[in-house]
Formats: C-alpha cells, sequence, structure tokens
C-alpha cells in the first residue's frame, strides 16, 4: 500500500476516535458509568489530588459526581490539533445542565484537552473544564456575581471564559485606531 | 495485497461511521422540514412500525399522522453521537439532542432527548433499524424541569422522562435509595 494513503486513514481514524472520546464521556458522566468514564484516559491519568491511573481516577470522580442528580451534558463544536502522531490537544464546547437541588444550572463551558495514543488507541491524558457562565435556567445568565451561580460545584467555581483567552485580552486592551 | 484489503477496511469503517452519523442529522433536519420522504428513506425498508405493522408505507401513515402533524415549529439540535459497531453491517448507537417543540398555538417547550439507535447497512448504505426516543425531560419555556409528573412519551410531550434512571450504572452508582 501507498504509505501516504495509510497515514492518511490512520489520521481520520484519529479524528474518529478523538470524537467519539467527547461523546462517551458526556455519556458515562451522565449515566455515572465512572469506571467507563475512566477508560476513556490513558493507563496513567494523574488525578486532581496526585494519584494516578484509571482506579485512581474513578475513585476522584467519585465525589464530583454527586452534588448534583440529573446531569444532561450536550457536546458540539470540537477543534482537534494534532502534535504528532501520538499527540493531540482538542477544544470541546458543552452545554450541560445540572439538577441541583430545587434548582436546574445550565453551565456553557469548553474542555481543553490532551489527548495521547497508547497501544493503538487515542484516550484523554486531560481534561480541563472552562465555564462561560453558571445560572439558574430561568435566571439571567449575567446577574450572578462573577456570572458563575452554581452551589456546591467542587470542581468549577468560577467563569474563566472569554477572559482566559489571550487573544481576547490582548484585542480589549489594544487603543482603538 | 493484504496491506491494501486492510486500509480498505479501515477506510469503509470510517465511511460507516459519517454515514451513520448522517443519519442523525438527516432525522432532525426530515422532522423538521416535515420532509416524509426523507425521513422513512433514513429507515431499511422492513422496519418494524407498530407491534403488527413494518415497512416504510406504513412508517409514512404512522409517522405523516402523529408524530409530525401534532406539533408545529420543531428545532432538533443534535449533539453528541456515540457509535459502536457491532459487525461490518451492523452498529448501535446513543444521540443526544436538545429540542424545541411547539405543542399547541402559543405552547412552546424545550425538550433534553437521548436516541437508542440500532444501525443496519444494505446494499452498501447504512440505515436506521430502530430509533428510541426516550426523554430526560420536556418542559414549557420559562419552567424549571424539575418537580415534574411523568411525561410518560408519547403521551405527553412535557414531564419527567425516564432518563437517568433507567441507566443501570446510574442505579449502581445512587445505591439502594436510603430508608433511614
Amino acid at each position: 500500500v501507498d504509505d501516504d494513503i495509510e497515514a492518511r486513514v490512520a489520521r481520520l481514524e484519529a479524528l474518529e476516535e478523538i470524537r467519539q472520546l467527547a461523546s462517551r464521556y458526556a455519556l458515562a458522566l451522565d449515566s455515572r458509568d465512572v469506571a467507563t468514564l475512566a477508560s476513556l484516559f490513558v493507563s496513567d491519568v494523574r488525578t486532581g489530588d496526585g494519584g494516578q491511573g484509571r482506579e485512581a481516577l474513578a475513585r476522584w470522580f467519585d465525589p464530583i459526581l454527586r452534588p448534583y442528580t440529573t446531569t444532561f451534558h450536550l457536546i458540539g463544536n470540537h477543534v482537534i490539533d494534532f502534535v504528532d502522531g501520538e499527540h493531540a490537544t482538542g477544544i470541546v464546547y458543552c452545554r450541560p445542565e445540572h439538577e441541583v437541588g430545587s434548582e436546574w444550572i445550565v453551565m456553557p463551558m469548553q474542555y481543553w484537552d490532551r489527548y495521547e495514543r497508547e497501544d493503538g488507541h487515542w484516550y484523554f491524558r486531560s481534561r480541563r473544564p472552562f465555564a462561560f457562565y453558571a445560572a439558574d435556567v430561568l435566571a439571567q445568565p449575567l446577574a450572578a456575581p462573577g456570572r458563575f451561580h452554581f452551589p456546591g460545584n467542587p470542581m468549577i467555581t468560577k467563569a474563566e471564559l472569554p477572559e482566559r483567552w489571550e487573544t481576547w485580552r490582548t484585542f480589549w486592551e489594544r487603543p482603538v485606531t | 495485497m493484504s496491506a491494501t484489503a486492510d486500509v480498505a477496511a479501515r477506510l469503509e469503517r470510517l465511511e460507516s461511521a459519517a454515514q451513520i452519523r448522517e443519519l442523525a442529522h438527516r432525522y432532525a433536519l426530515a422532522l423538521d422540514s416535515r420532509d416524509i420522504d426523507m425521513l422513512v428513506g433514513l429507515y431499511v425498508d422492513d422496519v418494524w412500525v407498530t407491534r403488527d405493522r413494518s415497512g416504510r408505507a406504513a412508517m409514512r401513515e404512522v409517522v405523516s399522522d402523529t408524530v409530525m402533524r401534532e406539533v408545529g415549529l420543531t428545532i432538533l439540535h443534535v449533539g453528541n453521537h456515540v457509535i459502536d459497531f457491532d459487525g461490518p453491517d451492523h452498529a448501535h448507537g446513543v444521540v443526544y439532542c436538545r429540542g424545541e417543540v411547539q405543542t399547541d398555538e402559543d405552547t412552546f417547550i424545550s425538550q433534553a432527548i437521548h436516541y437508542g439507535d440500532t444501525y443496519a447497512r444494505r446494499d452498501g448504505r447504512w440505515y436506521f433499524t430502530r430509533r428510541k426516543h426516550i426523554l430526560f425531560y420536556g418542559v414549557e419555556f420559562g419552567r424549571r424541569p424539575v418537580d415534574l409528573p411523568p411525561a410518560n412519551w408519547p403521551e405527553h410531550h412535557t414531564g419527567k422522562g425516564l432518563l437517568p434512571e433507567m441507566w443501570p450504572s446510574w442505579q449502581d452508582f445512587w445505591g439502594p435509595v436510603q430508608t433511614d
């Protein structure tokens, strides 16, 4: 076979697998399938509290997934950039809804992802969530201090986008010409 | 030769995934635009429609008399799509959709929808063999989707759906209901 053709097919397979990762993550999260959730990460994944490995990650996820009952993680846009044949980065848009007591919190956000190929398959190396805002579905999203109202979220405590983007900051700092 | 066959098989799998993703997008477009021909064409020709009726003609009747006629403006915004292959010609998948639906002259609702799909390839093309619409919830605009009566979809467009409670992993995660 033409090596070039094989490489192009492999690149498309990588894109397909990485896109699937994002959908599988949302489904595992919403169905509270913690084992499947952890299986989407590389085997030596590092947890937020200094642990390592999928079992440690599953233990780390458990309390993170309890402060809300129903969740619905609807994802959309997915940008994928390859670093090399084994590494890639990506950004996924998500509009999750969370049942938090008698409130219904909507939190438009992005995942900033790193992907890695291990044993011929692609996995998350890491996922970092950044919120645009969090608000009850009936509230005006910008009304809460810092555009962030999400009682009891153990992981995400503030809205960091769009200010986190350097391009955003640079754009607004530039004097009008 | 075998390397060529391998690459061809891998390419075919990618084409299959792309076609299956299109099915979900075309389904939404067909419903929203009331394109009944497009909609029934997305299913295998011997699709089961009701317990005792099958085929695209039966589906055309049922869909145009019920699903398409009992609502007004619909906007089916498809998101997540998980696809798992069960063989070269069979696959199943889960599609998330946020629907906005006019259910009455002046009633507009939103729904969080989970489609449980099975797909089959016939004569080189992929089709739905089954599509199961399962609600998280349906709720009128201006209301919170909490403390809702059961939707018992398709009986009601609004109300509490079967998800997430029907997921076995959900039940395992939360464990037996505490009674103390």
